[in-house]
């Protein structure tokens, strides 16, 4: 009961901000009872609750703007939640603040065909991308990631997430042809090509201004539009899984392949999900001969001549390989596995519900993902799955190289019971250990929560950190916009 | 059913992934209740992270407007189909736990549904009706009256609800069950006043100990009355009687809908249906007969035996159905939301170019009917039993 009456002590603080906000958007789409602030107040990870003063529902970018004024009238913070699968603790108020939830803005705004990109509001999910796409553009595709469907395609990319296309045109901030932004003093502005033309083509020729919120966790502005980049979409695709006993070699069929450039996604998951994809639960454990890691890709073609000769591409780099002494299974294709067992359908398409992953545990769930080089992925891979080892939690590794291997993803996941306080620790110190090694092998944490920016922090030898402080204050000066993040 | 202390297993699992707040595939909204008020806490997920906060204590069972958000919900189960969960079966009754907990604490039912009981307590019906009402609907209909005042008995009992028997705008839908059961010649025969709420509403707003009450009584008279099979053309009495009954007070005769036993007549050959000017029709599964119960199939088989009747479905049917809006004490409590959620469902029907919009419950049909009034829209809603009592005639 203690934090409902608290609760009700910070209502009433904070009523002249609430009545404001209400006269904004009318008073259904402000809440400030308990059971609302208390959704609000955690995610499924191990990042501790804190309980927003209020959440607030705006339907437009002028309302966002109206929003952020009273903020600053009342010196109240606000912190940007898009459509409700949130991680790391980004959603969650690092102090008092006024939740934004943007679901309300979930238009997309335009698909265009001939300059390859569309516009879409902050509440547009991947799910609703995808069938908007299929249903009125077939012939033009976007990029999913490996989480459920209902996700904010554009809080996606503004935080830097890696999608199925994400090997070959690097990670979805790169898609982001430009951005509509609420700055923490109200004022509503454009970068790209849009703030100058009536298109929203590209970034270049102009100074990179995207930059100022790309990866800012909602720390400078709060984005209200975006355009984002959309590919022709081939009509064939052939998927393959490969089975691989070691790291080592699952990065030379990773790392080779991608070199060729036939393939649209390359990606790779550890045996741990492969066991929960058929609906293992409890103890997982590798049996003797088992493979350690599954390779997947895609390959896309135009005709069924194209598609046979990447096929053939792909199985002479795997008998290249072979003959230089790897251990590398015959690759199947995802249909054959389909036939066998149903549950491949969930690896087969994206987007996908992702049940074997989130249905595995009792509850909590998080993960240490990072962008590093690939010359140490095979050693990250192999480090952190010593550490999971060591901790007793399987390892559950998804990862890719991206934008063609100039940069590799390594991500670990964890399950654990968010109701005992000793195993959300543990967690803790997994996830710290975890981050440790992958600093250490030059791979940085994506979408950090904020114990991970403070590792990140203690590596910055080159005035980074210093720089993000002046850069926010410039934008933010009373400290408005999702103070906390990146420790700003 | 679950009781309130047996839901703690199943909240831990959800990880607010968001799969239930869409359909899958179509990711058109599923929950009626998160469209319409957008908050977290008003979704699926949402609930169960509130009833987290309550098993904990940091959450009062006093607080009015977390009590309105356990009962925001048409209880539709759109969820149950796209939670990836394993709990997921389970989420409906871990709501109904939760309100039947809430009325425990005299927290709940919402100020709307209040009536809803004093009418169930003095009246044994939702609707402020007198018993004798019941008999309007089945006037001048020849069918049978079984029961203690009149001595009959027959195999069949046809249990024809209370929102059909006491609506005088749904009078075909009984009208037209007894005439599809006459014309296929079977021994049937109805309560008459003497027939009681099911309890159904009583379930969804939390009135647990009502409900046992009324299911006892159900269960004395069928018993009493040596009923083989029951027969409702009311898609909530079908839900209640199949699958809470056997929790509360189990039946000894088998019971099932209008639309399973009319399909068993005319698989058997003991009606047939007359050709028809053609008409374009789409059909609204109910949730209590689609979702909950798993008949789908029995309805659109009857329809597209009717010759002339082309079946068109929405982009939302079956598992996937958008709710009426009606349910879960919803209308009674919320009923500008229940109207909102019935208009959506009625231009759906309207974007596939049906002429008619066939539901299976008298519940739904009552909505869809306001939505469509209030809409404008030129569809018309029929009942199914009504609609193909229009088209039967008795096997020769």
């Amino acid at each position: 009961m203690a934090e409902s009456a608290s609760t009700t002590l910070r209502a009433e603080k904070y009523r002249g901000l609430l009545a404001a906000l209400q006269g904004i958007v009318g008073p259904e789409f402000v809440a400030a009872d308990p059971a609302t602030l208390y959704v609000y107040s955690q995610d499924l990870t191990e990042n501790e609750a804190r309980w927003p003063v209020g959440v607030v529902m705006p339907a437009s970018a002028h309302e966002v703007q109206r929003i952020a004024e009273e903020a600053n009238r009342h010196r109240v913070p606000l912190v940007p939640f898009a459509y409700g699968l949130n991680m790391g603790g980004l959603a969650i108020p690092a102090e008092e603040a006024v939740v934004v939830d943007l679901k309300r803005m979930r238009r997309i705004l335009e698909v265009n065909e001939e300059d390859l990109y569309m516009i879409v509001e902050p509440g547009v999910t991947f799910g609703m991308i995808r069938a908007h796409l299929d249903r009125h553009h077939p012939g033009y595709r976007y990029s999913y990631p490996l989480a459920p469907p209902q996700t904010s395609a554009l809080s996606n990319a503004l935080m830097d997430g890696l999608n199925n296309l994400s090997m070959r045109h690097g990670a979805m901030s790169e898609w982001v042809n430009g951005l509509e932004v609420v700055l923490p003093n109200g004022e509503l502005v454009r970068v790209g090509s849009s703030a100058i033309v009536d298109s929203w083509h590209a970034r270049v020729p102009l100074p990179d201004l995207a930059g100022l919120f790309l990866g800012w966790q909602g720390a400078t502005g709060i984005v209200t539009k975006g355009a984002l980049q959309i590919w022709p979409a081939p009509p064939l695709r052939k998927r393959v899984f490969i089975a691989c006993y070691d790291a080592r070699t699952a990065y030379r069929i990773l790392r080779d392949l991608c070199r060729k450039e036939i393939f649209d996604d390359l990606a790779c998951v550890s045996w741990a999900p492969g066991k929960m994809l058929f609906g293992a639960r409890g103890h997982l454990a590798l049996c003797p001969g088992e493979p350690l890691l599954y390779v997947y890709g895609d390959l896309y073609a135009e005709t069924p001549a194209h598609l046979k000769v990447k096929e053939q591409i792909f199985e002479e780099v795997l008998g290249r390989l072979r003959k230089e002494g790897c251990s590398i299974e015959d690759p199947l294709d995802v249909k054959d596995l389909v036939r066998i067992n149903p549950n491949y359908e969930k690896l087969a398409e994206f987007p996908t519900t992702l049940d074997f992953l989130l249905d595995y545990g009792p509850g909590g769930m998080t993960w240490v993902g990072s962008y590093g080089p690939g010359s140490n992925w095979a050693e990250g891979a192999e480090r952190c799955f010593s550490v999971l080892e060591e901790t007793g939690f399987p390892p559950i590794l998804v990862s890719r190289p991206m934008k063609g291997g100039h940069f590799w993803v390594l991500r670990f996941i964890l399950h654990f019971d968010k109701r005992d306080p000793r195993e959300v620790e543990r967690v803790r110190d997994v996830l710290g250990r975890l981050a440790d090694t992958l600093l250490d092998l030059n791979y940085i944490p994506y979408k950090p929560p904020l114990w991970a920016v403070k590792k990140i922090r203690e590596r910055d030898r080159h005035g980074f950190f210093q720089l993000l402080e002046r850069v926010k204050a410039c934008l933010d000066p009373n400290g408005l916009f999702n103070p906390g993040r990146w420790g700003l | 059913m679950l009781e309130y202390h047996e839901i703690d297993p199943f909240l831990s699992k959800c990880v607010r992934c968001g799969n239930c707040k869409a359909v899958f595939g179509l990711f058109e909204p599923s929950c009626p209740a998160g469209e319409r008020f957008r908050f977290e806490g008003f979704y699926s997920s949402g609930k169960i992270w509130i009833a987290r906060g309550l098993r904990d204590g940091v959450l009062d069972w006093q607080d009015p407007e977390l009590v309105r958000k356990l009962f925001a919900c048409t209880l539709c189960a759109n969820c149950t189909q796209q939670c990836p969960m394993t709990v997921r079966d389970r989420i409906i009754e871990v709501f109904e736990a939760l309100r039947a907990e809430a009325v425990r604490r005299n927290a709940g039912p919402l100020p709307g549904h209040r009536k809803l009981k004093d009418s169930v307590i003095q009246y044994r019906n939702p609707w402020m009706q007198p018993r004798r009402r019941r008999l309007h609907s089945l006037k001048d209909l020849g069918v049978k009256i079984l029961g203690e005042s009149t001595g009959a008995t027959a195999p069949v009992l046809y249990f024809v609800g209370c929102t059909a028997a006491l609506d005088p705008s749904l009078e075909p839908i009984v009208s037209g069950t007894v005439a599809l059961l006459q014309k296929a010649q079977v021994e049937f025969g109805v309560l008459g006043e003497e027939e009681i709420c099911c309890g159904s509403v009583m379930l969804r707003i939390g009135e647990r100990d009502l409900a046992r009450d009324l299911a006892r009584r159900i269960q004395r008279q069928i018993a009493r009355l040596g009923v083989e099979t029951v027969v409702t053309s009311c898609a909530g009495c079908y839900k209640t009687l199949t699958q809470d009954y056997p929790h509360l007070a189990p039946l000894s005769a088998r019971v099932v809908h209008a639309s399973e036993f009319v399909l068993e007549l005319l698989v058997r050959g003991r009606i047939e249906f007359d050709p028809s000017d053609p008409v374009r029709v789409t059909y609204h599964d109910p949730c209590h007969l689609g979702r909950h119960s798993g008949v789908y199939d029995p309805p659109r088989k009857l329809l597209e035996a009717v010759p002339g009747v082309r079946l068109i479905e929405m982009a939302r049917s079956r598992e996937n159905s958008w709710c009426c809006g009606a349910g879960g004490g919803v209308r009674s409590a919320f009923p500008e939301w229940a109207l909102e959620t019935s208009r959506t469902r009625v231009a759906e029907a309207e974007q596939t170019g049906a002429d008619a919009l066939v539901t299976a419950c008298p519940f739904c049909l009552q909505n869809l009917a306001v939505g469509i009034q209030a809409s404008g829209s030129r569809v018309r809603a029929y009942d199914l039993t009504a609609l193909l009592a229009e088209k039967t005639r008795p096997k020769k």
